[in-house]
């Protein structure tokens, strides 16, 4: 499991890319998908995982669709428009820093 | 998996509620995200009591609120760049106005003052609330937010001061004086003993404090500047000069009085208009100097006979202009309203009468309160009665030798 504040600066566009490949997903299954996808070793806490999507709601880059389910209420989030442009920008960011990572973590040995 | 009872999940909401979340729509999501959970890893509902409680845990560090206080900071603050943006730019736009306009003011150019207005009121009212509130989210000591609001306040307050000053509108001094007070007696102390206490702190909060004490003792003396001393020579030079022709003019009605009683004995009476007119306006005369006399004893504390006799430029330069202006509003008859009534009925006295002009005096001659400026007032009141004194005895004079 990685440290929480690498998972934090990179949990929106965990997020992002998540719903821009499903149509619509409520937040345990985000938590859940993502756990799959990694094999454990990216867990979402929910102490960060809920203010960012109210965040994000808020921005407008998401919008949300509710259900109810018996007695409590399902909350179904999907991209906006300009939630998939956004998606896009953060991906090729994200990468671009990975990038960017790689190149500056391998030099150091060498330059030693 | 199994299947959750409404009594189970009406307990979880109203725990979430309980342990500090307020935000129903975050109720809902945790609510559900926690049914989930139940829902995988209960295999009885009578485990409920007994995992609850861990699973609730994996959801914070210290305490549950966190999740809606971190949602609440995160909602307020979408704008966190904007905001920032703008207090930049509006700090580069304040800089510029107040090098422009303080380059117009010292070449005495037009046009400084609208420079000068926009860039204060941008920077007490755009620039420092923006700067304050985005550092408050940076620092999460309450202590240091007080110290924050504190200096905002005073920021306000002093560049308001300044402002007021600068545009020579009332209250200048009240509110400089007030930022002074509050610098001193409240930011400086606060600001002083939260940093000192902090050992990294210290010598920053030491240094600081001292510019801040000298910054402000340097502008504070400014306040009360009074006229240079070449302005006052000045000053003194048109009252010496409005005096001596004052007496002399009085010098000479005396004379003419003297001789005008003498040749006149024996020879028709003159014209009782006349008469009367030099009558009412020796009455003016004897009012103005009753009431400068009066006016000086009072404010100078002095007996009557020495304040009849001092000359102008022998009163003490001192900051008496409330007294002054309290006493000139009063109902005493040394109160311009009695004044400007006996000029004005004066006036009325000899309005047919062709050799004498109206006596001008109005409420605004009384603008500067200060016991110089009234004085000196008062002393050119006198000169133009003389003068219209003169004018009717010189009148009287050459009917008489006709």
């Amino acid at each position: 499991m990685y440290s929480s504040e690498l998972i934090k600066g990179t949990l929106k566009t965990i997020v992002l890319k998540l719903l821009s490949e499903n149509q619509e997903m409520y937040g345990y299954e985000i938590t859940q998908k993502v756990k799959d996808l990694t094999a454990g070793k990216i867990q979402i806490t929910e102490g960060a995982l809920y203010p960012s999507l109210h965040a994000l709601e808020n921005e407008g880059l998401l919008s949300t669709q509710t259900m109810n389910i018996g007695k409590r209420v399902r909350k179904y989030y999907s991209l906006t428009k300009k939630g998939k442009s956004v998606a896009q920008e953060k991906i090729s960011e994200l990468t671009d820093f990975m990038n960017t990572m790689r190149f500056l973590l391998d030099l150091k040995p060498s330059a030693q | 998996m199994i299947a959750l009872s409404e009594e189970i999940i009406e307990k979880v909401a109203e725990d979430l509620r309980k342990n500090g979340i307020e935000t129903e729509d975050l109720i809902n999501n945790l609510l559900d995200h926690i049914c989930c959970i139940l829902e995988e890893e209960l295999h009885d509902l009578s485990e409920f009591e007994h995992k609850y409680p861990s699973i609730l845990s994996r959801f914070y560090k210290q305490k549950l609120s966190e999740l809606e206080e971190e949602t609440q900071q995160l909602l307020t603050f979408k704008n966190y760049y904007a905001m920032k943006k703008t207090m930049l730019s509006c700090g580069a736009l304040v800089s510029f106005s107040f090098i422009v306009g303080a380059f117009l003011k010292y070449m005495h150019w037009p046009g400084a003052a609208p420079f000068l207005l926009s860039a204060i009121v941008l920077f007490s009212f755009v620039f420092l609330p923006l700067m304050i509130i985005l550092k408050m989210r940076e620092s999460s000591a309450k202590r240091s937010k007080l110290v924050l609001i504190l200096g905002m306040i005073t920021g306000i307050l002093a560049s308001i001061g300044v402002l007021f000053k600068l545009m020579w509108w009332p209250g200048a001094n009240i509110l400089s004086v007030l930022s002074l007070l509050m610098l001193m007696l409240i930011f400086l102390p606060v600001y002083f003993f939260t940093g000192f206490r902090n050992p990294e702190l210290k010598l920053n909060t030491i240094v600081t404090s001292i510019l801040l004490l000298a910054g402000g003792g340097m502008i504070f003396s400014l306040i009360s500047l009074t006229n240079s001393n070449s302005t006052r020579l000045a000053i003194d030079a048109i009252e010496s000069s409005l005096s001596l022709s004052l007496d002399r003019l009085h010098e000479q009605n005396n004379q003419l009085e003297k001789s005008m009683t003498m040749e006149s004995s024996g020879k028709t009476k003159s014209d009782p208009g006349m008469s009367k007119a030099i009558e009412s306006t020796n009455a003016l005369i004897e009012d103005v100097q009753q009431f400068r006399t009066q006016l000086i004893a009072t404010v100078e504390e002095i007996p009557a006979e020495k304040a009849k006799h001092i000359a102008i430029t022998d009163l003490p330069d001192q900051n008496n202009y409330r007294q002054v202006k309290e006493l000139l509003n009063s109902d005493s008859p040394a109160s311009k309203k009695m004044l400007i009534e006996k000029v004005n009925a004066y006036n009325q006295s000899v309005q047919n009468i062709k050799t004498v002009s109206p006596i001008v005096l109005q409420d605004s001659s009384f603008i500067n309160t200060q016991l110089h400026f009234v004085v000196h007032v008062l002393n050119q009141l006198a000169f133009q009665a003389e003068a219209n004194k003169q004018a009717l005895l010189n009148y009287e004079f050459a009917k008489a030798d006709l």
